[in-house]
């Protein structure tokens, strides 16, 4: 099995929640400044909560850089302070923080303690928001481990804790949870249910750490499709990724996010490319101390220059991976490294080295493969642990003597176990697992059908705001055919008879009244032949999107104040009726912007088409304007735009420079014309 | 002549309209694109006037239809709409002229006579309207395309050296808004790397 199936490490991390700070944080321009003057008032000589205050801040400081090391430091001397200041829930907190550190050194034994500390103290405290932290924390700590199941527990414990609050600050708790379901989920390869899981958290929006959970969860979903072979799913979650990962400034999610495009691109044998974003990975990694980063992105470089056949930089890297994977004890790495070098061998021609690699590589995917029981065994047993002694637990209730029976019988039982060897013993946890995974299954999917009525309410929401527009469009469209074909008809021919009057009584012409209603007509028609077409232009109908947008330039750029050149590539096929209307009238609102508040000479609308998807770009020399900015009207327009844009699933950007011009990119996938 | 109008009204109104000229004479009044097709077989008329509006099929479409058939047959476009787009579609599929439907006694004539005499005829809003439009046609024509700002710079960065990542970092664009505009580049030049791109950019003088 591992022989076969390439690497993939997941090296994606949890989301997690920092409300175990005391204080939100602000972005800080000067770092270094910041962090001196911090540490000023944390080593005051009599320390009290203001020294408190600004170790949280430094630690968290480095947490978000991913230096955890640090952060754990500065998180250890906050803990005696908070004892000594008699502050209960700060120490609680400081305690679940020093957990999270630890989990992320993969120093799980300690990290447990300290959750473990946190969490009394969280009970003792009633403090909803701490508990639901260190119970976050406890899914990572055991997600790391492998043991899914404990993980997804501490998950759903944590659920049920945020749906009994009624605090609305707990929504970023609810993406979190989700979140970390999600990707349990996909960790154990249930793909489908970790991506809906994750969708559904997706769907949030306006919380704390929106982009930095955006981007972790767009990963996840990556990942799940990248495994799937669904390159072009996962293609545009990376994009997602690659997005908000811009808007943060974390070290370690912007290597994951450049490692996942070299995999990325690995997979669809772009090997050029794959190493370009390998190199960035790296590149950000050699500054930091995250050996297990590092090992991976440099057993991936090795496998991508083995493709490009550069086997000298192949050799290099693997034996780079194989150096570091072995200080951190990382036997999946260190097998891959050996696989690397063994195919490099092969593949010069060095046959003997590439039969010892080949020894080496057999020896430590067996152990990979061993481990990978061994901590199956050691999850099983837990579990069983954990059984009994709930049941002694239940017993004691019922009363001491039975209890006392019950131990012997069950310690009998336990000998008789062992006597009959590993088998049985493997097949009552075999059915004891059974049975808890579906207990843990038929919880996870109440939740998960309570989850799915939630989203399709909101689909429901999208789908019947969409037919909203589609029926107003239908409306519109019927009454500009109405009253072209019935008022107007009638119009041109009351003026076909007028105008058969003046000529059959030349007097009439000198006749004022009659002169007058004949204009009076003339403007009549016109006027009702101009509403039909702001209605619903004939020629959209008629001739598509591109003609009349090509219209409507020409009509703009006749009035001599704004200049509208069209330019399209690849549009010669229509689009499907209802996207043509929504594309047109997005354009017109965009337009009519630019119209109103950029003073702009000229515009460019663009269509670039390739297979199914559409780029429209529509760039103005105007003034320009701030995306913030508030401006009523434009802001306005804009969202309108942008809600017109979502519901066609497409993405919108605006680039903006004060002075030059606006360029506003919309992309959208369009679905197969039926 | 033949009138293809569903709209009962203006076949009454053109009808006395020219109910005292002699050289016209209306040959019948259809209201459907089939009964039209059955009736100039029928009635081989010399002028057809053409309802681009017509419950059953498409005036456009009726119009290419018509003129596969006959060749001589002269065809006016009539419509309440004055829209370029559809204006020249209706030349390109062959008529002889467009006239719009609040027209008056005296263009209509004119614009029977014009045809009559094998010319074109398009009612005098409608001229414009396609001047417009032949106007945009030569600037398609060009074969250099015009490069949008945020295209041109990027253009000029990739020339420079600058990756993809680089030059988001310094427009303060996101990678994706950048890889999009360097697609759009490519299709427009008609080539598939980036490498082919900044050389025919500066071929073309773009850069």
């Amino acid at each position: 099995m591992f022989m076969t199936q390439p690497l993939h490490i997941r090296l994606i991390s949890f989301l997690i929640v920092c409300a175990l700070f005391f204080v939100s944080a602000n972005a800080q321009e000067n770092e270094d400044l910041y962090l001196d003057s911090l540490r000023k008032i944390a080593f005051k000589k009599v320390p009290d909560s203001n020294s408190l205050n600004s170790l949280d801040k430094i630690s968290r400081h480095y947490f978000y850089n991913g230096q955890y090391d640090s952060a754990l430091k500065y998180t250890r001397l906050a803990l005696p302070i908070a004892k000594l200041l008699g502050n209960n829930l700060k120490l609680g907190k400081s305690y679940s923080f020093a957990g999270l550190h630890f989990t992320n050194l993969n120093k799980y034994d300690s990290g447990k303690y300290y959750f473990d500390k946190a969490y009394e103290i969280a009970t003792q405290e009633g403090d909803t928001s701490l508990m639901v932290s260190t119970l976050n924390g406890l899914a990572v700590l055991y997600n790391y481990q492998g043991n899914y199941n404990k993980s997804t527990e501490y998950l759903l414990q944590q659920v049920k804790i945020i749906e009994s609050s009624s605090n609305p600050s707990f929504k970023q708790f609810i993406v979190q949870a989700y979140g970390n379901i999600g990707h349990n989920l996909i960790d154990e390869k249930q793909f489908e249910k970790g991506i809906s899981y994750i969708e559904k958290a997706l769907l949030l929006k306006n919380y704390s750490s929106e982009d930095r959970f955006r981007t972790s969860m767009h990963l996840d979903i990556f990942f799940a499709y990248l495994t799937l072979k669904n390159y072009e799913n996962a293609k545009i979650h990376l994009d997602s990724a690659f997005l908000y990962n811009q808007k943060l400034n974390n070290i370690e999610i912007s290597m994951l996010v450049l490692n996942n495009a070299g995999l990325y691109y690995k997979a669809i044998e772009n090997h050029s490319k794959a190493a370009a974003y390998l190199h960035q990975a790296k590149e950000i990694c050699d500054d930091t101390d995250n050996d297990y980063m590092k090992s991976e992105i440099c057993s991936n470089l090795g496998s991508i220059y083995l493709k490009l056949k550069k086997y000298e930089m192949a050799e290099s890297y693997s034996k780079q991976a194989n150096t570091i994977a072995r200080k951190i004890h990382k036997l999946d790495i260190i097998a891959e490294s050996y696989n690397t070098l063994k195919e490099i061998a092969e593949a010069t021609g060095n046959y003997k080295t590439a039969y010892s690699y080949a020894t080496l590589y057999k020896n430590y995917s067996d152990s990979v493969t061993n481990e990978k029981s061994q901590k199956e065994i050691l999850n099983l047993e837990a579990r069983f642990e954990s059984e009994k002694k709930e049941k002694e637990i239940a017993d004691l209730k019922l009363a001491n003597a039975d209890n006392e029976l019950a131990v012997i019988k069950r310690n009998r039982l336990l000998l008789i176990l062992g006597i009959t060897a590993a088998a049985v013993l493997s097949i009552i946890s075999l059915l004891y697992r059974n049975s808890r995974q579906k207990h843990i299954i038929s919880e996870k999917d109440k939740i998960l059908k309570d989850e799915q009525i939630k989203f399709l309410e909101r689909q429901q929401q999208i789908v019947s705001l969409q037919s909203m527009i589609n029926g107003q469009e239908t409306e519109r469209s019927r009454i500009a055919k109405d009253l072209h074909d019935g008022l107007g008809g009638l119009f041109s021919t009351i003026k076909m008879h007028f105008s058969t009057l003046a000529h059959e009584k030349e007097e009439l012409r000198e006749n004022p009244v009659f002169t007058k209603s004949y204009e009076l007509i003339n403007s009549a028609s016109e006027e009702v032949r101009r509403i039909a077409h702001n209605m619903m232009p004939e020629v959209l109908i008629k001739l598509g999107l591109l003609q009349a947008i090509k219209d409507l330039g020409n009509s703009i750029s006749a009035g001599k104040l704004l200049y509208i050149s069209v330019q399209a590539y690849e549009m010669d096929k229509r689009l499907n009726a209802p996207t043509e209307i929504m594309l047109f009238r997005i354009i017109q609102e965009l337009l009519n912007n630019i119209i109103k508040h950029a003073n702009a000479t000229e515009a460019i609308i663009q269509f670039n088409r390739q297979d199914n998807r559409l780029n429209i770009t529509v760039e103005d020399n105007g003034k320009g304007f701030s995306p913030h900015q508030t401006e009523g009207s434009i802001h306005a327009g804009l969202s309108s735009v942008e809600s017109r844009v979502e519901y066609l699933n497409g993405k919108f950007t605006i680039d903006s420079q004060k002075e030059i011009g606006t360029t506003i990119m919309m992309s959208f996938l369009l679905k197969e014309e039926s | 002549m033949l009138i293809i109008d569903d709209h009962p009204l203006v076949g009454d109104g053109i009808s006395t309209m020219i109910k005292d000229v002699s050289w016209i004479r209306i040959c019948g009044i259809c209201k459907t694109g089939k009964q039209a097709m059955d009736s100039i077989l029928e009635l081989m008329p010399e002028i057809i006037l053409l309802d681009i509006n017509l419950p059953d099929t498409d005036g456009l479409e009726l119009c290419e239809r018509i003129r596969k058939q006959n060749k001589t047959v002269k065809i006016i476009g009539l419509t309440s709409t004055n829209e370029a787009g559809i204006i020249t579609r209706l030349l390109s599929n062959g008529a002889n002229g467009y006239l719009l439907k609040n027209m008056e006694r005296e263009e209509l004539l004119q614009a029977i006579d014009e045809v009559m005499n094998n010319r074109i005829f398009l009612s005098k809003a409608a001229n414009q309207k396609v001047l417009e439009q032949f106007n945009n046609l030569q600037d398609a024509l060009k074969n250099v395309p015009a490069l949008t700002r945020r295209e041109k710079e990027i253009l000029l960065l990739l020339h420079e050296g600058h990756t993809g990542p680089q030059i988001a970092e310094r427009l303060f664009l996101s990678p994706y808004t950048i890889e999009t505009h360097r697609k759009n580049l490519m299709q427009k030049l008609n080539v598939n790397t980036t490498q082919q791109l900044i050389r025919k950019g500066l071929d073309m003088k773009l850069i």
